[in-house]
């Protein structure tokens, strides 16, 4: 039963919704589903765009920065960040990367994504991703060598990342940049889970996951979605493939340039 | 090796569901509790109207596969996230206007109607509030608001003792505070 607080707050709601009403929904058409083609692209490309920030953070730092200097914040020599992104792309999606899934208790599933050549984007189709930096949105494609020098990040003059995820299927991703060691990454629930496992194609409504940099190891520290029939555990952690390419401790190098975000 | 293209995707089309009367119901059932709750997480009726009917219709889109599971829960966790994602909107646009100097901004925060329980709700940090709300003006017991929130317990506590707290300040009231679990 609601108690007192809970009955002002009922009295104050009502008193200012007098007159408000919702409509009944018409059916409306359900919306686009993803092939599965568009679901290993998309999701191949939330990994490589979730790398590509850390690895192009990583990059220019450790051309720019004293590694012996002590960190301060908000320290980062001027890049532009649509060249910072083409270049990132352009050297991560040169490297193999494995993608490891696991979902609730579920066996660990493994995607390995290779470099472009041997990647068959010509199946998969080319995508493109919002990608975030701080309040700042670009719009960056991926697929076959050329296709990012041919399509060179932009900036998106009207971002509202939840409209697009919502609405435009055409934008499945966004990453954006949360704190020193932190990126939000934003994908069709679908996606996600498509991961590594056939999974039934949620809603393509937002998913968010919050990846954090420990170990040299990216690690899903946070999912949610506003689907209720989701595993509660879904874990994903993506590293190199080849351990001669282990990332150096990317905490040291990613707090050096990067500002906080509360 | 051919160029990219775009993704291609494949539109499905339904007719009604099948159990439209269900929804129906549903619907007439739960609106006004919908209302309220989005009315308690963002203060202003006009987007609490704009929350619940974009929860509520997308409730609809898929109600053949959300009937059968807690369509309710469903609903408030869907519309919890589109609050937040407004309010990271707004920020992000007030962000925009900070670094114009706010040239040709204009300001207009919703004015509640009721000017000392809606102002000292607002008055609150956001966790405390949507704890608040969830709690008391939906009456969900604290572990399926923690559930919701995606926090401990523990903390859930902590907001709804301060949150209470601070509410009973500024409405010089005596709170009770039986957070059943």
């Amino acid at each position: 039963m609601p108690d007192r607080l809970g009955d002002l707050l009922a009295r104050a709601a009502d008193d200012d919704l007098e007159g408000v009403s919702l409509e009944l929904p018409e059916a409306a058409p359900r919306r686009r589903r993803w092939t599965a083609p568009a679901l290993a692209a998309a999701a191949v490309l939330a990994l490589v765009v979730g790398s590509v920030l850390v690895l192009g953070e990583r990059s220019d730092r450790v051309d720019s920065v004293d590694p012996a200097a002590p960190p301060t914040e908000s320290s980062a020599v001027p890049v532009d960040p649509a060249d910072m992104l083409a270049s990132a792309l352009e050297r991560t999606m040169s490297e193999p990367w494995t993608a490891t899934v696991q979902i609730g208790a579920n066996p660990l599933d493994s995607l390995q994504f290779q470099p472009p050549d041997r990647y068959r984007f010509d199946e998969l189709d080319a995508v493109t991703a919002t990608v975030w930096i701080q309040d700042r949105a670009f719009s960056v494609a991926a697929g076959p060598p050329g296709a990012i020098a041919a399509n060179p990040p932009t900036e998106l003059e009207d971002p509202n990342p939840f409209d697009q995820l919502l609405g435009a299927l055409g934008n499945p991703v966004a990453v954006r940049v949360e704190g020193d060691r932190s990126l939000r990454v934003e994908v069709s629930s679908g996606a996600c889970l498509g991961a590594g496992r056939q999974v039934e194609p949620a809603d393509p409504a937002t998913c968010s996951v919050l990846v954090e940099v420990s170990g040299g190891r990216l690690s899903v520290v946070e999912i949610s979605n506003d689907q209720l029939d989701l595993p509660e555990s879904v874990r994903l952690e993506i590293g190199p493939a080849d351990p001669s390419v282990v990332i150096e401790d990317p905490q040291d190098v990613l707090g050096a340039t990067t500002t906080s975000t509360p | 090796m051919p160029g990219p293209t775009e993704v291609k995707l494949t539109e499905v089309r339904l007719s009604f569901p099948p159990d439209r009367a269900g929804f129906e119901a549903f619907f007439a059932a739960q609106q006004q509790d919908l209302l309220r709750y989005c009315w308690g997480l963002t203060l202003d009726r006009e987007a609490a109207r704009d929350i619940a009917q974009e929860a509520m219709t997308r409730l609809c889109a898929d109600w053949e596969r959300l009937a059968a599971g807690n369509p309710t829960g469903w609903l408030r966790t869907v519309a919890l996230n589109l609050v937040r994602n407004r309010w990271r909107s707004g920020r992000r646009g007030t962000v925009a206007l900070r670094r114009l100097g706010d040239r040709g901004a204009v300001h207009h925060d919703p004015e509640p109607v009721d000017g000392t329980v809606a102002a000292a709700l607002a008055s609150l940090p956001a966790r405390q509030r949507e704890a608040v709300v969830l709690h008391h003006l939906v009456d969900l017991p604290v572990a399926e608001v923690a559930r919701l929130l995606k926090l401990s317990v523990p903390t859930v506590k902590t907001h709804l003792q301060r949150g209470r707290a601070a509410l009973a300040g500024i409405l010089q009231l005596e709170i009770e505070g039986d957070d059943h679990a």
